[in-house]
């Protein structure tokens, strides 16, 4: 190391750090890995939405397949065209009703529906956030400061 | 109480100690603002710069840690030393930001005159001593800093601002250890000629 050169770098001012400068610094890095997380789940909602799209048409075929096997809606009609016999004997009516009730696939269908909506509802309102921050980025084109 | 080790903070903030990630940023933080600000040479800027720094710091900084992570980054892996790649990304961001802002490298000096002077390999003589004793030493010092160019300018600073040794300049500015070694004399050249010429 020169001591000549040392010297006269010593005498080199430092700048002054805005206050705070830390703590700042600290926030931007929370911000971002809160940024980071609702990335990756949107990009898992993202997937749950394709998912559940791609699966709901075979759902709902399985689910009317499963309807006209167990013969529900002509029990169901029933309730219609006999009405006094049904309200005589409700309890047993109800009790056929459920047994032919296709349970695998109302379950499967449900679940499939409940994944897209949920995944829709989780993209609508996240979506925007994540597409105004980087829509502040790309115009803030420094770094993308907060 | 001995100071704990950057790679012992890291690993401790990895390990879900946020607080070492303060202790960490805090350690380097007016270094790194302070190197940026000299390569950007606005408080702002070094300020917005710093900034994105850090984050992409904490960004890397499991792969920084080769111990833990068997797939991280080959060259991450071959960094060893926090400290340089640190400054390295500080280096790296200050180039970026003057590149989107259209501030080309620019050098009066290295452009006029400072082909024939930095053919001149040896080293130079000592700093007069009337020079050292200026009153205004600081700002002439500052104004031939901002003259001179981003690589020389970096070697300097590293060298004699934080104190680093020439491997972890090379390491730092990813450049071989015997360029910065010459480069660090072209440097001292091309500061005293400036200094030489602003002292009159």
């Amino acid at each position: 190391m020169r001591q000549d050169f040392e010297k006269l770098f010593a005498h080199l001012p430092s700048p002054a750090m805005p206050d705070g400068f830390l703590e700042k610094i600290i926030r931007r890095v929370q911000n971002e890995r809160q940024f980071l997380i609702l990335k990756r789940k949107i990009i898992f909602f993202s997937i749950g939405l394709a998912g559940s799209t791609a699966a709901f048409p075979p759902a709902l075929q399985i689910l009317k397949q499963a309807f006209s096997d167990s013969a529900f809606f002509h029990f169901f009609t029933l309730l219609f065209s006999d009405f006094e016999i049904i309200v005589a004997s409700w309890q047993s009516f109800l009790f056929s009703l459920l047994e032919r009730l296709p349970i695998a696939s109302l379950a499967l269908f449900f679940s499939i529906l409940l994944a897209l909506l949920g995944s829709l509802k989780f993209l609508a309102k996240n979506l925007k956030i994540i597409l105004q921050v980087k829509q502040y980025r790309a115009t803030n084109q420094i770094y993308g400061h907060q | 109480m001995p100071e704990i080790s950057d790679q012992k903070l890291i690993s401790l903030y990895l390990a879900g100690d946020e607080k070492s990630l303060e202790i960490l940023f805090n350690r380097y933080l007016k270094m790194i603002y302070s190197f940026i600000y000299r390569y950007v040479g606005d408080q702002e800027a070094a300020e917005d710069v710093a900034q994105e720094v850090f984050v992409k710091v904490w960004k890397n900084l499991k792969k920084f840690n080769p111990r833990k992570n068997r797939f991280a980054n080959f060259k991450l892996r071959r960094q060893k030393n926090f400290k340089t790649w640190l400054f390295k990304i500080a280096k790296n961001a200050s180039i970026d930001f003057l590149r989107k802002k259209k501030i080309i490298p620019f050098s009066s000096f290295d452009n006029e005159d400072g082909n024939a002077l930095t053919d001149t390999l040896a080293d130079p003589a000592p700093l007069p001593d009337a020079l050292l004793e200026r009153q205004d030493l600081a700002n002439l010092l500052t104004r031939a800093l901002a003259k001179i160019s981003f690589k020389y300018r970096a070697v300097l600073l590293l060298r004699y601002n934080n104190h680093f040794t020439f491997r972890e300049i090379a390491e730092s500015l990813g450049e071989p250890l015997n360029t910065i070694k010459s480069r660090h004399r072209r440097a001292l050249i091309i500061l005293k000629k400036i200094l030489g010429k602003s002292s009159f």
